[in-house]
C-alpha cells in the first residue's frame, strides 16, 4: 500500500465528496419512495 | 497472477448469471411468460365507443392481496396486440375510442383500435396480468445483488487488474487485489460521509422550503393526476400551503374537503361547483377545494381544521357524509382498495397539529397496538413515515420536483405524456360523462345494492307508514360527535348528505323512493341534532344534473353553489362574522 502511486489526494477527496453527495441525494429519495404504498390506489366509481 | 481454481469461478459465474436472470425476469416479466391471460367475453356496448365486459371473480383476487400482483400493470390485447392507451378516463374512451381502455378489478371498459364494435368485429380481446411485478425496492435489491455478484466474479480476473491500473496508476504491480479494494483506495471515507451528510442536510433544507411553498398554486382542486391515484401524496404541509396560497387570514375560509362528490368528479374544471360557490359568496369568503376521491372527513378535513384553526379564526369546513353513518378515524381496510388518506392524519398527529380529541387519540393508539397485524403494521409504518417526513421533508421536496421538474414514479395515466413529465404540464381535463340508458339498465343491480346498503337499510318503516332511522338519534349523535368533541367546532362544520341520480331513484318502487328521500333528508336533521350544520343536497335535481349514479354534472354546479352558499351564509351570520341576510 505504501509504495503505491495513487491519484492526487485533492482529486480523491473531491471525487469522494461528489460520490457522497450523490449517495445522500439517493438516500433522501429512498426515504420518499419508501413512504409510498406498494399497492397503488385505484378508485373506481361504479 | 494468483492461481485460481476453476470451480469457485464457475460457481460465482453461475450465481451471477442466475441473479442477473432473476433481476431481468422481474423487470421484464412478460417476456419470460410470467403472465396470466384472462379472456374478455360477453362484451356489451356501454356508450359512445366504450364497451365493457365483466371479469371473472378470480381476476379481482389475482389483482389484490398479494404483493406481487398489480392491477396497474395489467394490459389489454386485441388479437394479441396490446392496445395503446391504458388507464384512460371513461369519457375519453367513450368519445375518442382509439383503443383506450381502463381495467378495474371487476370489469374492463375499452374501445377497439379502429372504432369497430368489439362485440361484432370478430377479434379476440385478452387481459394480460403480469405475475411477479416486483416493487421498486425489490428490483433495486436484486439488481444490486446481481452487480455485486459480477464484482465478485471479476475481482480475481485480469479485467479487474486493468480497471485498477486505470484508476490507481501503479497498483497493477501488485499481485492481487480486488475491485472493492480499489474503490476503497480511491474514495476517502471522511469526504464521502461528509458528502452524504451534506446532501441529506441540503435536501432537507430545500424540502422544508418546499413545504412552505404553495406547490399546486395553479390548481383549483387535486384532480386525479395530483392525487394518490396518480402516485402523488400531497403532504399535510402541501395542503396547508394550498389553503394559505388562496386564502388570507382576513377571509372567511370555506374549506371543502370531502370525497369525489365535492371534488367535482363529473364536472369539468371550468364548471367546478366550488368556483361557482366562490362567485356566489363574494370576496369576503375564500373557497378552497381540498377534496380527494373516496376521502373521508376524519382523514383530511378534520386534521386540516385543527392545523389551521389558529391561523383562520373565521373558517367553515364542508364535507359530505352518507346517511346516519359516522366514519371511523382510521379507514385502513384489507382488500382490493387500500384507503390511502390516513397518512395526512398521522402526519398531523406526529406534528402535534391536532386539537385534543380523546376518542381520536385512543383510536390512533389502539391501531398501533391492534391485534390485527395488518392494521398494526400499517399504522406503525405510517408513524415511521410521518416521523421521517418531519425530519427529512422528503415528500415535500420530491412532490415539488415531481410537479415542477420531473415526476419520478412510474404511473402510466396519460397516454400522451411520458410518465416523467412534470405534473404541472398535465391539464385538469375531466369532461362530463353522460350516462346512457343501456348503462343504467346494466348497472342497476349494483346500484340497487349500493342504495340499499347506504340509504334504504339505514331506516325502517313504521306501522303508521312513516320511517325512522335504524340507529336511535342519541346513539348516532354520540358516535358522530366524537369526530369533533368541541361544540363550537361542530357548528362550523357543514355536512352535505348528497342524493343519487333520479335516473336510478326512478327505478325504485314508490315505497322505496319515499324511504330513500326520508333517509337523505332526515339524516341531515340527525347531523344537525348532533350539533353540525347539515343539508341534503340534490334531492330535487333533475337527471341531467348527474353525470353518473352519485356524481353531479356541470349542469348541477350553479344549483349546488346556490344551495350550499345559502347555508354557509347562514352559518357565518350565526357566528357573527357577517350581518348579511342569508
Amino acid at each position: 500500500m505504501k509504495n503505491r502511486k495513487l491519484l492526487p489526494l485533492f482529486i480523491r477527496g473531491a471525487l469522494s465528496l461528489v460520490v457522497g453527495l450523490l449517495c445522500g441525494v439517493l438516500l433522501h429519495y429512498l426515504v420518499y419512495r419508501l413512504g409510498l404504498p406498494v399497492r397503488p390506489f385505484v378508485y373506481v366509481a361504479f | 497472477m494468483s492461481q485460481l481454481s476453476i470451480r469457485p469461478i464457475l460457481l460465482r459465474l453461475g450465481a451471477a448469471l442466475a441473479l442477473t436472470l432473476l433481476a431481468w425476469g422481474l423487470t421484464t416479466r412478460c417476456q419470460l411468460g410470467l403472465e396470466k391471460k384472462v379472456p374478455v367475453t360477453e362484451v356489451k356496448p356501454r356508450s359512445g365507443q366504450m364497451f365493457t365486459a365483466f371479469l371473472p371473480k378470480r381476476f379481482a383476487a389475482m389483482t389484490s392481496g398479494a404483493v406481487f400482483y398489480r392491477l396497474d400493470s395489467a394490459s389489454l390485447l386485441e388479437d394479441d396486440k396490446p392496445l395503446a392507451h391504458p388507464a384512460s378516463s371513461n369519457a375519453s374512451i367513450e368519445k375518442a375510442g382509439e383503443g383506450q381502455y381502463r381495467i378495474t378489478p371487476i370489469r374492463v371498459l375499452f374501445s377497439s383500435s379502429d372504432g369497430t364494435s368489439p362485440d361484432r368485429n370478430g377479434r379476440d380481446y385478452t387481459i394480460v396480468v403480469p405475475l411477479l411485478v416486483a416493487p421498486a425496492w425489490l428490483l433495486a435489491l436484486v439488481w444490486t445483488a446481481s452487480l455485486a455478484a459480477w464484482v465478485v466474479v471479476v475481482r480475481d480476473l485480469e479485467c479487474a487488474r486493468r480497471v485498477r491500473a486505470f484508476l490507481l496508476p501503479g497498483s497493477a504491480a501488485r499481485d492481487r487485489g480486488t475491485l472493492m479494494e480499489s474503490l476503497c483506495d480511491l474514495l476517502l471515507p471522511y469526504p464521502f460521509f461528509v458528502g452524504v451528510l451534506l446532501a441529506l442536510v441540503l435536501c432537507t433544507i430545500v424540502g422544508r422550503r418546499a413545504a412552505m411553498t404553495d406547490v399546486y398554486h395553479d390548481r383549483d382542486r387535486f384532480f386525479l393526476k395530483i392525487s394518490p391515484e396518480g402516485s402523488v401524496y400531497p403532504t399535510l404541509e402541501n395542503l396547508e400551503a394550498f389553503v394559505r396560497g388562496k386564502a388570507s387570514p382576513d377571509h372567511i375560509l370555506v374549506l371543502v374537503a370531502g370525497s369525489s362528490i365535492p371534488l367535482g368528479v363529473g364536472q369539468a374544471n371550468a364548471h367546478l361547483w366550488t368556483n361557482l360557490l366562490q362567485q356566489e359568496l363574494g370576496s369576503d369568503y375564500c373557497v378552497v377545494n381540498l377534496s380527494f376521491r373516496a376521502a373521508l372527513a376524519p382523514s383530511i378535513l378534520l386534521p386540516l381544521a385543527d392545523a389551521l384553526r389558529r391561523e383562520y379564526s373565521r373558517a367553515i369546513f364542508v364535507s359530505d357524509m352518507t346517511p346516519y353513518k359516522a366514519p371511523g378515524f382510521l379507514s385502513f381496510e384489507k382488500g382490493t382498495y387500500s384507503y390511502p388518506y390516513d397518512y395526512v392524519l398521522w402526519q398531523a398527529w406526529v406534528n402535534g397539529a391536532l386539537a385534543t380529541n380523546p376518542a381520536r387519540d385512543a383510536a390512533l393508539i389502539d391501531s398501533l397496538r391492534s391485534s390485527d397485524i395488518a392494521v398494526r403494521m400499517h399504522s406503525q409504518e405510517q408513524v415511521i413515515h410521518a416521523v421521517l417526513e418531519k425530519i427529512f421533508a422528503s415528500s415535500n421536496l420530491w412532490n415539488e420536483i415531481g410537479y415542477r421538474h420531473f415526476f419520478t414514479v412510474y404511473t402510466p395515466l396519460d397516454p400522451d405524456k411520458a410518465f416523467y413529465a412534470p405534473r404541472s404540464t398535465i391539464t385538469d381535463d375531466q369532461p362530463p360523462m353522460p350516462e346512457s340508458e343501456g348503462a343504467i339498465v346494466r348497472d342497476w343491480p349494483h346500484e340497487y345494492a349500493s342504495l340499499q346498503k347506504l340509504f334504504l337499510n339505514r331506516v325502517r318503516p313504521n306501522a303508521n307508514g312513516s320511517f325512522s332511522p335504524l340507529v336511535p338519534d342519541n346513539e348516532f349523535s354520540a358516535s358522530v360527535q366524537k369526530l369533533a368533541p368541541d361544540p363550537a367546532m361542530r357548528a362550523r362544520i357543514l355536512l352535505l348528505v348528497t342524493s343519487r341520480s333520479p335516473a336510478y331513484i326512478a327505478r325504485l318502487d314508490s315505497r322505496e323512493k319515499e324511504q330513500f328521500e326520508f333517509a337523505v333528508a332526515d339524516s341531515a336533521r340527525a347531523y344537525r341534532q348532533a350539533g353540525f350544520a347539515s343539508i341534503p343536497l340534490g334531492l330535487d335535481y333533475p337527471v341531467e344534473d348527474f353525470s353518473d349514479p352519485s356524481h353531479f354534472s356541470d349542469a348541477a354546479a350553479p344549483r349546488m353553489a346556490k344551495d350550499v352558499s345559502a347555508e354557509i351564509r347562514r352559518m357565518a351570520q350565526g357566528e357573527g362574522w357577517t350581518h348579511e341576510k342569508p
